[in-house]
């Protein structure tokens, strides 16, 4: 195929055009967790500074709200945390000690995920003898890919009202990461059918928009309370559980203790797996995607198992 | 009746707050912190005059700061708390208002301020509450020094610096009418500077430096010994073995402390759920210049009296405290803590005042704690009290973020 003069001619200005297009504001923003650096990865570009305020071997409830963090914050132009008073133990301190004007409200740089979508188990009633409740409901909300996709959206808006200039290029960042998305949730739809009606233990309500996704059910929690750490006397009521309803499977996330789960294990003929829960919780887990197939791979690998 | 109204007040504002709640961020807590003591009574600290709030728990049951504290943004510049605490002195309860002030979220170029009465941000334990301590009581430096811990009517200024460190600087100023404090409180009776840094060393440690001044400018005429009735108990001091003993209001003249702290915390990975330390230490150099007041007896033929002297004192005093504590499991947490003042003469002529101190806590929950706490106190010379105390310190309602 030749290229003709008109097409060179497009082709030259198209490049121009995209030189041309105000350079990316070097964005400084600070994620919470590893999911929320990640999802900001895709949609505020390369050149945005992201920083990541926990790991994935951290539990997001106990961090500490470290001199570093305060320093990391001052700088912030963007906040992006799960919300859902994930982050109350360090979230308002830092916020506080940062004496930073622009990520002190939702209205300016704080954008907070519970905040822009539905959340499961939000308690009807809630008391402390109930354990630490989140009130505004499960803050684990990354691990549903239809709600990923909405909070692309949402936050691509939140850019866009921060850095209104580069509009453009957060629209076609959130274009491009959509139709990535979109296409990669049909497939693991596809792929994680057999997942559909399995039951599950877990560890905390970690993974509970993971298994509403593939229509996992969990009928048991290792802890008797959200926040309490495993007893022995609730892991045997755990253990009735698991004989009764025939589970096959249990899960903890890479920042949780094994021991509760590998006791599982031991007593009965089920499959104690840590998932990623989020990037960086295991190798393979680099972004986003690769979290997804690794939660849905590993869960398959696990039917094999037994 | 003074407690009923307030009770009655605290209520209905709880109850006011509750119903903003779900619209507003009004966060409203509160700590009970209730426990048993066996000790001696309190003998003072060498001879330092001390006040009340210095002795640390009392002897037997005990409500000890039980606090209610209520906090929220109140538009998009400031952020308001008030924080009331109900402690016990003598069989009556005391209301303290510990903390009434408004701080900018706002301001520009990374600076805030603050004003009203609250906990002045020198050393590393004065800004906290006592109830995120890992000890039931304050170090005997703190004890001394501080009262406990100093708070005051005032305003701060602070700034972060634009580093990749932490690096804060700060200063305050106070009325100077509450203990350590005794100024007419009539202008400014009290100004601070500090600069706190930190950072990480990597993911699993961090660590935290200060360095802060405090001076007062006190005056005998005008001490109130904290905020209650001076009038109902006896500033502490002993007599110690040289005959000299000073009472908490006795000295006129310049205090400035200059004080340095340090603190490093490890977790794995730097998950603080399992397992965790912290090791933290604050050195005190304390200044006094000026006149120390005393009464001498005197024996004249058949006639005993007291003779008033104010003696020009020129004196430096240093104190210690060091603490290790080590949670080993989401439930449990043991720590270590040792704490010695090196009086200057004339409070004191060699003898230091230490107290070694041991803890274990079981935590159920975030918000409840139970502390059996060891103490070999040997506040005063020739004597070694072994006080033991059980505690049970709770948090109802909001939880409040910690400062690391």
């Amino acid at each position: 195929m030749r290229i003709n003069f008109k097409q060179k001619f497009a082709l030259v200005c198209t490049a121009l055009l995209v030189t041309m297009l105000p350079a990316q504001a070097q964005l400084n923003i600070f994620a919470c967790e590893p999911e929320y650096a990640a999802l900001a990865k895709e949609l505020a570009g390369d050149d945005a500074n992201i920083f990541s305020a926990t790991t994935a071997k951290q539990d997001p409830h106990f961090v500490q709200a470290r001199p570093s963090l305060i320093s990391k914050m001052r700088r912030a132009d963007v906040v992006i945390c799960a919300g859902a008073d994930l982050e109350i133990g360090w979230l308002p301190m830092l916020q506080m000690k940062s004496n930073n004007r622009d990520v002190q409200s939702t209205e300016k740089g704080l954008f907070l995920a519970s905040d822009h979508v539905e959340n499961l188990d939000i308690p009807v009633k809630v008391d402390r003898s109930m354990g630490d409740v989140h009130v505004l409901g499960n803050p684990h909300v990354h691990l549903d890919p239809f709600r990923v996709a909405s909070l692309a959206k949402s936050f691509t808006e939140k850019l866009v009202q921060l850095d209104g200039p580069n509009a453009a290029v957060y629209q076609k960042n959130l274009a491009d990461f959509s139709q990535r998305w979109k296409t990669a949730t049909a497939k693991w739809q596809k792929k994680a059918e057999p997942l559909q009606g399995m039951k599950v233990v877990a560890y905390h309500s970690s993974f509970k928009y993971l298994f509403e996704f593939l229509g996992m059910q969990q009928v048991g929690d290792l802890e008797p309370k959200p926040g309490l750490p495993p007893t022995s006397s609730h892991l045997l009521s755990v253990l009735d559980i698991v004989n009764q309803q025939q589970v096959k499977l249990v899960v903890y996330t890479s920042y949780q203790d094994a021991k509760a789960a590998d006791w599982l294990q031991d007593k009965t003929d089920i499959v104690s797996l840590q998932l990623p829960y989020t990037v960086g919780g295991n190798k393979q887990s680099v972004d986003l995607f690769t979290m997804m197939e690794q939660h849905i791979s590993m869960l398959l690998l696990s039917l094999e198992q037994k | 009746m003074k407690l009923s109204k307030l009770t009655t007040a605290v209520v209905l504002g709880v109850a006011a707050a509750q119903t903003h709640a779900a619209t507003d961020d009004i966060n409203v807590s509160a700590i009970i912190n209730v426990g048993y003591t066996e000790r001696e009574d309190f003998q003072g600290i060498a001879g330092y005059g001390v006040d009340d709030h210095a002795a640390g728990l009392k002897n037997g049951f005990w409500t000890d700061h039980t606090e209610i504290a209520i906090s929220a943004p109140i538009d998009d510049m400031f952020f308001g708390k008030v924080t009331m605490v109900l402690d016990e002195h003598d069989g009556e309860t005391e209301v303290e208002l510990e903390e009434a002030f408004i701080q900018t979220t706002a301001m520009p170029y990374d600076l805030s301020f603050r004003a009203g009465r609250f906990l002045s941000n020198v050393g590393y334990l004065n800004g906290k509450h006592a109830h995120t301590d890992s000890f039931a009581d304050r170090p005997l430096v703190y004890r001394a020094f501080m009262n406990g811990h100093y708070y005051d009517d005032g305003a701060r200024l602070s700034w972060l610096a634009p580093t990749e460190t932490y690096i804060e600087l700060g200063t305050e100023v106070f009325k100077g009418a509450t203990m350590p404090a005794y100024s007419d409180g009539e202008g400014v009776g009290a100004h601070s500077l500090f600069v706190k840094t930190g950072g990480d060393f990597n993911e699993s440690h961090s660590w935290q430096l200060g360095a802060s001044y405090i001076g007062f400018k006190n005056d005998e005429e005008y001490c109130s010994s904290h905020d209650h009735g001076e009038e109902d108990h006896e500033p502490h001091a002993l007599e110690d073995e040289h005959g000299e003993a000073f009472g908490a209001c006795d000295f006129s003249g310049d205090k400035d402390y200059y004080i340095v702290d340090a603190t490093w915390k490890w977790a794995p990975n730097g998950n603080y759920k399992y397992q965790n330390f912290a090791l933290s230490a604050e050195y005190f150099i304390v200044e006094e210049k000026g006149e120390l007041h005393h009464e001498e007896e005197h024996e004249e033929h058949i006639n005993v009296f007291d003779e008033e002297h104010h003696d020009e004192i020129d004196v430096e005093h240093t104190g210690f405290y060091v603490s290790g504590v080590y949670q080993f499991s989401p439930n449990w947490a043991a720590g270590l803590r040792y704490s010695e003042i090196d009086f200057d003469e004339p409070y004191s002529d060699g003898f230091k005042p230490k107290v070694s101190t041991a803890m274990m806590e079981y935590r159920h929950s975030h918000f409840s704690t139970i502390r059996l706490q060891y103490s070999q106190d040997k506040s005063v010379e020739h004597f070694t009290d072994d006080q033991v105390t059980l505690q049970f310190n709770m948090a109802l309602g909001a939880h409040g973020a910690h400062q690391f």
